[in-house]
């Protein structure tokens, strides 16, 4: 590659390598996950790492400061809200509810994008043109705004969070498998095959998906970062989680009131979202220009 | 060409239609649509004269196409809250969120295109360090924490400016930040990305053989080339900003479409929701043609249909 010299000549060199193997190199992929494993410890262990439930009331205990503030306690130890519930409890089991809503969209997305995808690429003609426009039509219209109208329609609950989300992320991974395997399709070990008359579903099972796998693993992860920021911002809006229950996104509607009398209760949800998002986002990033450097092209 | 031209708009028609059946059936098939368009206070009474006089008594697609009808002729029904038609209420509401968008296009692009060049030119440096610190913090940051986070330094701590409803100038600043910075993220990333390719290609070698300054080969020459790929994203961006302001209006009670579509929700004011769902996601659709068309224009090798 023909690096650019700018006005400080050589040293672009210098710059160029550090950044590779320097500091920030060797902090990318273990500092997310590290993060990400702290993240799914939180959600499945929730109600073992605090004794507090997340939705009960504690009127006595309401609006007490973090523990390290005038006024705090150590018993709560990044404070409580209006109606006495503890923020980091609340924060333990939003990591659960971000968690859960991640996984359950994700499944649905995946399969649906998935199977889409590769019958799109493998088949082609007719069935790819159709598919395609589905597709189009999904990207055409803007996801929350969809999302929002669904909720209000269907009345805000997990299962239709999750259904909302689920189907409005399809079509993005849906397009990416489809570039993938129609790739895969000229090459030799999947020509073969079809030439002795091996039964479609063995080739894809047996040469597709496995060659696909690299770049769904790349788009699920940067999706989980968007399935989280939509999930804070529906929930956020009402029309996501519905109210008691601790989401982050829940959460920040919840101190967005009483900002000027209790910061700590919109701040900390907003920290989990962004570190979790960075998280992700980094993670994403680095598998998708460690291990698949082809996607790059496709996924831009 | 003229087939591209075509396949595209049969594109964007298609969408609009696949958005009006989704709104259509929505309300149909979730329940009685009386019960939705009247809202939760209405009587048995009520409800009988609204199904009699939208023809709900009729064949679905007889009532699909009463429906588009309507909306073609502006009528959004009426909002049972207000008790006055949507379109008027959206009239009303529309400035003020045109105001705040267009106020943060002009910072997003006044912050996004210097800091994505000189972030690629000097790459490595201290700008381009700080440049991709705020890409990828900007694009983590929920816009309505961020919000909330200014309120509580700018208006609560400070008492430097206002935390929210309209008024003068500053009543704008600390919408407009929280407005544009996930933008700003995104599009000094692309334009970074996009710069870094054109740097290292031979027009630009030329031109600095021939000793152009490199402020024209940067701004006329690298810019023009680069900005193609941003253009599309650009055009995106500014429809995105209503969709934005959904959460942002929410935050500073800016009274614009975007608090109208959240106090609709709240409300359960169906219509109201309906009604600017509509219009902000068929600006999204139209705004995506239009930039396709655009670029098609611009660049040749767009003209060929992407299917084929």
């Amino acid at each position: 590659m023909v690096m650019p010299s700018g006005p400080f000549g050589f040293s672009w060199r210098l710059f160029r390598f550090r950044s590779q193997t320097g500091f920030r190199g060797r902090l990318v992929p273990t500092l997310p996950l590290a993060f990400l494993a702290l993240f799914i410890v939180a959600a499945i262990a929730a109600p073992w790492l605090t004794s507090y439930s997340p939705v009960r009331n504690d009127l006595i205990n309401g609006m007490l400061p973090p523990a390290w503030v005038e006024g705090g306690s150590a018993d709560y130890l990044l404070g409580t809200d209006r109606f006495g519930r503890d923020v980091l409890t609340r924060l333990i089991y939003g990591a659960r509810v971000s968690f859960l809503v991640v996984v359950f969209s994700l499944a649905i997305a995946v399969v649906i994008g998935t199977g889409v995808g590769i019958v799109s690429g493998y088949v082609g003609g007719r069935t790819d043109a159709v598919l395609m426009r589905i597709v189009d039509i999904f990207l055409a219209v803007p996801p929350l705004l969809v999302a929002l109208v669904v909720a209000v329609a269907l009345g805000p609950s997990f299962r239709n969070l999750v259904l909302i989300l689920g189907l409005l992320i399809w079509p993005n991974i849906a397009r990416l498998i489809r570039g993938e395997t129609l790739l895969l399709v000229r090459r030799d070990f999947v020509g073969y095959p079809r030439a002795i008359g091996v039964p479609t579903w063995s080739i894809l099972l047996r040469h597709i998906v496995p060659n696909i796998l690299p770049t769904l693993l790349v788009v699920a992860t940067l999706e989980v970062a968007n399935v989280i920021l939509t999930e804070a911002s529906l929930s956020f809006l009402g029309a996501g989680i519905p109210s008691p229950h601790a989401s982050w996104g829940v959460m920040v509607d919840d101190g967005r009131a009483l900002i000027a009398t209790g910061w700590w209760i919109a701040l900390f949800p907003g920290i989990a979202i962004v570190i979790t998002v960075l998280a992700f986002n980094a993670l994403g990033d680095w598998l998708r220009d460690r291990f698949d450097p082809k996607t790059r092209q496709v996924l831009s | 060409m003229i087939r591209a031209v075509l396949i595209r708009t049969g594109q964007a028609l298609l969408g609009l239609f696949a958005l009006t059946l989704l709104l259509f059936l929505l309300v149909r098939l979730t329940g009685d649509p009386a019960f939705f368009l009247t809202g939760p206070g209405a009587t048995a009474a009520d409800r009988a004269r609204v199904r009699m006089e939208l023809g709900l008594d009729q064949p679905l697609p007889i009532q699909y196409v009463t429906y588009i009808g309507n909306i073609l002729q502006g009528d959004l029904g009426n909002s049972f809250r207000f008790g006055i038609p949507v379109s008027d209420l959206i009239q009303q509401r529309l400035p003020a969120t045109l105001q705040m968008a267009g106020a943060a296009i002009l910072v997003i692009l006044l912050v996004a295109i210097p800091l994505g060049i000189y972030s690629a030119y000097l790459r490595g440096s201290f700008v381009d360090r700080t440049a991709r610190f705020i890409a990828a913090f900007g694009q983590a940051l929920p816009s309505f924490w961020l919000g909330i986070l200014l309120i509580l330094v700018f208006a609560v701590n400070l008492r430097i400016l206002p935390s929210g409803g309209i008024g003068g100038l500053a009543h704008m600043i600390l919408p407009t930040i929280t407005l544009a910075v996930e933008p700003i993220a995104r599009l000094t990333r692309l334009l970074r990305s996009s710069v870094l390719e054109e740097l290292g290609s031979d027009y630009v070698t030329f031109h600095r053989m021939k000793g152009m300054p490199e402020p024209t080969v940067l701004w006329k020459h690298v810019l023009r080339n680069a900005g193609m790929t941003s253009l599309t994203f650009v055009g995106i961006m500014a429809v995105g900003l209503l969709t934005g302001s959904v959460l942002v209006e929410t935050v500073f009670v800016w009274p614009g479409i975007g608090r109208l579509l959240v106090e609709g929700i709240e409300f359960r004011d169906f219509n109201v929701v309906q009604g600017v769902t509509l219009l902000i996601a068929s600006a999204f659709i139209s705004v995506n043609y239009l930039v396709d068309l655009l670029y098609m224009v611009l660049n040749p090798r767009m003209r060929v249909p992407v299917s084929q």
